[in-house]
C-alpha cells in the first residue's frame, strides 16, 4: 500500500537569525572564574554565588548518564554560558530594541499578549528583555517577574523555594544549570487567587555556540490556580547549542497549576531540561507537553504527589524527524494517601528519527489507595525510524490500582480500509488517523496553541505517494 | 553477586538493573548429583556433550560455575514424541546442589513435549537450558521448580523457520528466583510463547529478565507473567521485546500482572518495547495491586473466610496460565502450593 509523505516540521517560522549582537558574551567554557563573572555581571547577592560555586563542584564530580542518547557531541569548552542582550528588561514593547522586538513579533508573542494572556515574559539569549503583567493581577498580589528581579526584590521568598524542589545534585545538567543559570521567570500566586487567563514565558536563543539556562520558579498558594505556558525556539546553527533550563513548581493545598510547553528548539540544540513539581494536599498539576525540536532531548517532568488526595496528569506528544533523538517521558512519585496520576503520551517518528518514551511511576509505602494509569503509544511513519518504550514501574504497597499499557506500530491498515470504505481516499484516511493520533494532546491546549501545534507539525497529508 | 543486567541501560538509582543478591550462596564445585533422571529416553538420543556458550548471562560468577557442572546432557529429538520426555531432579540431603546444563535439539518437522522438574528438600540450583529448534518444529516445555533455596535458571533458544516454542516456567522456589531468557529467531514465521508463574514469599527476590528478539518477518512473541508476592518478597520484572529491522509483519505482546498479598511486598516492572521496524504490532501492559476487594467481599459474603477467598481469587488469576499446562500432576501441585502459601490466619 502506498505511503503518505509527511513533511518535516516547518521551521521557517522559527528559523530566522538576528545578527549576533550583545552587550556582553562570556568566554566559552566552564570554570570558577566564568561562574564568578556571571554572578558579577548580574550583581547578585553572595548567597547566590555560593550556590553557583557549590553547583560547579557537583557538576565536576558527576559523570554523564550511562543511559539515554549519546551526549558525546557536547563540549562545554565550545559553549558560552552567558550572553547579555543589548537591552535591559522593559515593560513596554515600544522600548525593546527593534531587532529583538521584531523577533518576538514574528513569533506572535505581543499579539498573544494582547488577545488572551494575563502576562508575558520574553527572554532573548540569557536575559529577560520584556516582562509584563495585567495591573489588576498585581493588585491581587500576583508576582510575575524575571528571576533576577525576584532575587533582589523578594529575597526571602526566593531563598525559601529556590533549589528546594530540584536539588543541585539531582543530575549533572542540573548542577550545570545552577552554576550558570540566567533568566527565567518567577511567579507567585497568593492564596485564593485564580487567574482566568494564562501567563506565558517565551525563551529565544539567538546567539550561536551558546547555551540557555533559564530558571522558572512558580509558587501557587492554597486555593489558587494558574495556567502557565512556556514556549521556546532558536534558529539553526552548524554547531551545537545547549539548553539546560530548570523548572521548579510548588503547588500548595487545594491549588491547581497547568503547565503547558510547546518546544521547538532548532535541530542543533541539545535540550537537557529538568522540570519538577511538588504537589500538596488536594492540589493538582497538569502537564501538557509538545516536543518537536532539538537534535537531542532528554526531558522527563516529575510530579511529586506529596499531599493526600493530590493528583497529576501528563499529556505529551513528541515528533522525532530526521536527525532527531527525542528521549522524553514522565515521572511521578506517589507519597500521600489517595493520590492519582494519569499519563497519556504519544510519539511520532519519521525519516530516521528516534522517539523514546522513558518513564517512572513510583508508589511509595505511604501512598495507600493510590491510583495510576499510564498509556503510551508510538507511531512509526517509515521503516528507517525508531520508537522505543522503556517504562519503569515501582510499586511498594499493595493498596494500589496500577496499570500501564503501550502500543507501537504503523498506521493500522484495517483502519485505513474502514475509512476508505466510507468514501475517503487513502491519503485522506491516513491524514485523518495521524491527526486523530495527535488530537488528545492538541485538545488540551488553548485553541490558539493547538493551532500553532498543528501548524508546527505541519503534517502535509496531501496525499503524496511515497 | 550482581545479576541480570538488561540490554537497555536504565537509571541506576531505580534499582531494577544489575541488582545485588546478598545471599547468593554460590557453590563453585558441587558434589556429584545422583538424583537426576531422564524418563522416556526412547523418545530421544541422550549425549553427554554440551555447549555452554550463551549470548546473555545472569552473572559472570554463575557462568563460570558451568565449567564445573555436575550434570551435563544433550538431548537430540529426531522424531515426534509420543509421550513427554521427563527430566526430574530431586533434591535431598546427599544431593543438594545442582549445576546442570541441558542442550535440547529438535530436528526439522519434530513435535515434542518436555517436562523438567526441580523439587525436594532445601537445595541450590544453577541451570542452563539451551534449545535449538529445527524448521517446522514445535516444542512444549514446562520447567517447574519447587524447593527451598536459590534457583538460578538461564534459558536460551534459537528457532529456524516456522518453529514454535511454548514455555511454561513455574517457580515456587522459596528463596531467590533468578531467571534469564534470551530467545531469537533465525527464520521467518516463528513463535515464542512464554508463560511464567511465580510465588515469592518471606524475603525472596524474584528477578526475571527476558529478552525476545524478533529478527525475521512474521516472528511472533507473546510473554505472559503472573505472580504473587507475600510478606517481604520483592520482584523485578524486566521484559524486552526487540523488533529488529526487517522483522516485517511481526507481532509482540507482553503482559505482566503482580498480585501483592502483603503491605510490605514490592514490585518493580520494566516492560520494554524496542522497535526498529515500522511494519509490526507491539504492545505491552503491566499492572499490580492487591486482590480485588469487591470480588473478595462477594466471595466472603458466601460464608468463605478471607484466606480461602483469597486462594480462590489467586488461583483464578493463575488459571490463565495453568489452563494451558498439559500435565495434570503439575497443575494439581500448583494449586496445592497456592493453598499452602496463602494464610492470613497466622
Amino acid at each position: 500500500m502506498a505511503k503518505t509523505k509527511v513533511a518535516q516540521i516547518n521551521d521557517s517560522l522559527y528559523d530566522f537569525k538576528n545578527k549576533d549582537e550583545y552587550a556582553f558574551k562570556i568566554e566559552k567554557g566552564l570554570n570558577e572564574d566564568i561562574v564568578k563573572e556571571i554572578s558579577k555581571q548580574k550583581n547578585e547577592p553572595s548567597w547566590m554565588l555560593e550556590i553557583r560555586l557549590k553547583a560547579l563542584q557537583i557538576y565536576n564530580k558527576l559523570s554523564l548518564p550511562v543511559w539515554g542518547p549519546d551526549l558525546s557531541e557536547l563540549d562545554m569548552n565550545n559553549i558560552a554560558t552567558y550572553v547579555k542582550p543589548n537591552t535591559d528588561i522593559k515593560s513596554n514593547w515600544k522600548d525593546v530594541p527593534q531587532n529583538i522586538k521584531q523577533t518576538f513579533e514574528k513569533l506572535g508573542i505581543p499579539q498573544a499578549e494582547h488577545k488572551y494572556l494575563a502576562g508575558v515574559g520574553a527572554q532573548y539569549d540569557s536575559e529577560i528583555v520584556y516582562h509584563s503583567i495585567k495591573e489588576d493581577l498585581q493588585k491581587l498580589g500576583v508576582i510575575y517577574t524575571d528571576i533576577d528581579s525576584a532575587i533582589k526584590q523578594y529575597p526571602n521568598l526566593v531563598k525559601q523555594y529556590f533549589s528546594k524542589c530540584v536539588p543541585l545534585s539531582d543530575h549533572k545538567f542540573v548542577a550545570l544549570h545552577y552554576a550558570v543559570f540566567s533568566g527565567g521567570s518567577f511567579v507567585y500566586v497568593p492564596k485564593g487567587v485564580k487567574l482566568e487567563k494564562p501567563l506565558q514565558s517565551y525563551f529565544r536563543l539567538n546567539s550561536p555556540d551558546s547555551g540557555q539556562f533559564e530558571h522558572t520558579l512558580i509558587i501557587v498558594e492554597d486555593d489558587a490556580s494558574l495556567h502557565f505556558i512556556e514556549g521556546c525556539s532558536a534558529p539553526k546553527y552548524s554547531k551545537i547549542n545547549l539548553h539546560a533550563g530548570c523548572v521548579e513548581l510548588f503547588v500548595k493545598d487545594n491549588a491547581y497549576l497547568r503547565y503547558s510547553t510547546i518546544e521547538n528548539w532548532s535541530k542543533n540544540m541539545l535540550n537537557l531540561n529538568t522540570k519538577k513539581a511538588i504537589i500538596e494536599k488536594n492540589a493538582q498539576v497538569d502537564w501538557v507537553s509538545g516536543s518537536f525540536g532539538s537534535k537531542i532531548s532528554m526531558l522527563y517532568p516529575l510530579s511529586v504527589l506529596k499531599g493526600d488526595n493530590s493528583r497529576t496528569e501528563y499529556t505529551g506528544i513528541s515528533f522525532a524527524g530526521q536527525g532527531q533523538n527525542l528521549d522524553t517521558g514522565f515521572k511521578v512519585i506517589h507519597i500521600g494517601k489517595n493520590t492519582s496520576s494519569v499519563v497519556n503520551a504519544r510519539s511520532i517518528s519519521k525519516s530516521g528519527g528516534i522517539a523514546t518514551y522513558r518513564s517512572l511511576v513510583s508508589v511509595l509505602p505511604t501512598a495507600t489507595n493510590a491510583k495510576s494509569s499510564v498509556s503510551c503509544d508510538g507511531l512509526m511513519l517509515d521503516d528507517i525510524s525508531r520508537s522505543d518504550t522503556i517504562p519503569l514501574n515501582n510499586i511498594e504497597n499493595n493498596d494500589v490500582v496500577f496499570s500501564h499499557e503501550a502500543k507501537v506500530g504503523k498506521i493500522s491498515e484495517s483502519a485505513i480500509f474502514y475509512l476508505m470504505s466510507r468514501g475517503l481516499s487513502e491519503d485522506d484516511a491516513r491524514a485523518l488517523i495521524v491527526r486523530g493520533f495527535a488530537n488528545p494532546i492538541s485538545k488540551e491546549l488553548p485553541m490558539e496553541y493547538a493551532v500553532e501545534m498543528n501548524r508546527l507539525i505541519n503534517l502535509e497529508l496531501k496525499g503524496g505517494i511515497g | 553477586m550482581k545479576v541480570n543486567f538488561t540490554p537497555v541501560n536504565t537509571v541506576q538509582s531505580y534499582g531494577i538493573n544489575n541488582i545485588e543478591i546478598l545471599d547468593s550462596n554460590i557453590i563453585y564445585t558441587p558434589t556429584p548429583f545422583k538424583n537426576y533422571k531422564i524418563e522416556n529416553q526412547k523418545e530421544c538420543i541422550v549425549l553427554n556433550k554440551t555447549d555452554t556458550n550463551t549470548k546473555q548471562i545472569i552473572s559472570p560468577e554463575l557462568q563460570k560455575q558451568f565449567l564445573n557442572a555436575n550434570i551435563t546432557n544433550s538431548i537430540v529429538i529426531k522424531k515426534s514424541t509420543t509421550a513427554p520426555i521427563k527430566i526430574n531432579a530431586m533434591f535431598n540431603e546427599q544431593n543438594n546442589s545442582l549445576v546442570d546444563i541441558l542442550n535440547i535439539e529438535l530436528q526439522n518437522n519434530v513435535k515434542a513435549q518436555i517436562i523438567i522438574t526441580y523439587k525436594g528438600l532445601p537445595a541450590y540450583h544453577n541451570g542452563l537450558i539451551k534449545i535449538n529448534m529445527g524448521k517446522n518444529s514445535v516444542l512444549d516445555i514446562i520447567v517447574y521448580s519447587n524447593f527451598l533455596g536459590n534457583n538460578y535458571l538461564t534459558i536460551q533458544d534459537t528457532k529456524q523457520q516456522n518453529a514454535k516454542i511454548n514455555y511454561c516456567i513455574i517457580d515456587f522456589a522459596q528463596q531467590n528466583t533468578i531467571q534469564n531468557l534470551y530467545s531469537t529467531s533465525l527464520g521467518e514465521n516463528t513463535k515464542t510463547q512464554l508463560d511464567t508463574m511465580y510465588f515469592g514469599k518471606e524475603n525472596a527476590v524474584v528477578d526475571l529478565n527476558y529478552n525476545v528478539e524478533l529478527t525475521k518477518p512474521k516472528n511472533i512473541a507473546c510473554l505472559n507473567t503472573i505472580g504473587a508476592l507475600s510478606e517481604n518478597a520483592r520482584k523485578h520484572y524486566k521484559g524486552l521485546i526487540n523488533f529488529i529491522k526487517g522483522a516485517k509483519k511481526s507481532e509482540g505482546s507482553e503482559n505482566e500482572y503482580c498480585i501483592m498479598l502483603s503491605k510490605t511486598a514490592k514490585s518493580k516492572s520494566l516492560p520494554m518495547l524496542l522497535c526498529g521496524e515500522e511494519d509490526v504490532t507491539g504492545s505491552h501492559s503491566a499492572s499490580a495491586g492487591k486482590v480485588d476487594e469487591s470480588a473478595l467481599f462477594y466471595i466472603m459474603n458466601r460464608g468463605i473466610n478471607k484466606t480461602e477467598a483469597t486462594k480462590i481469587l489467586v488461583g483464578a488469576q493463575f488459571n490463565s496460565i495453568t489452563k494451558n499446562i498439559f500435565n495434570e500432576d503439575i497443575k494439581n501441585e500448583i494449586l496445592e502450593n497456592i493453598d499452602r502459601s496463602i494464610n492470613f490466619e497466622n
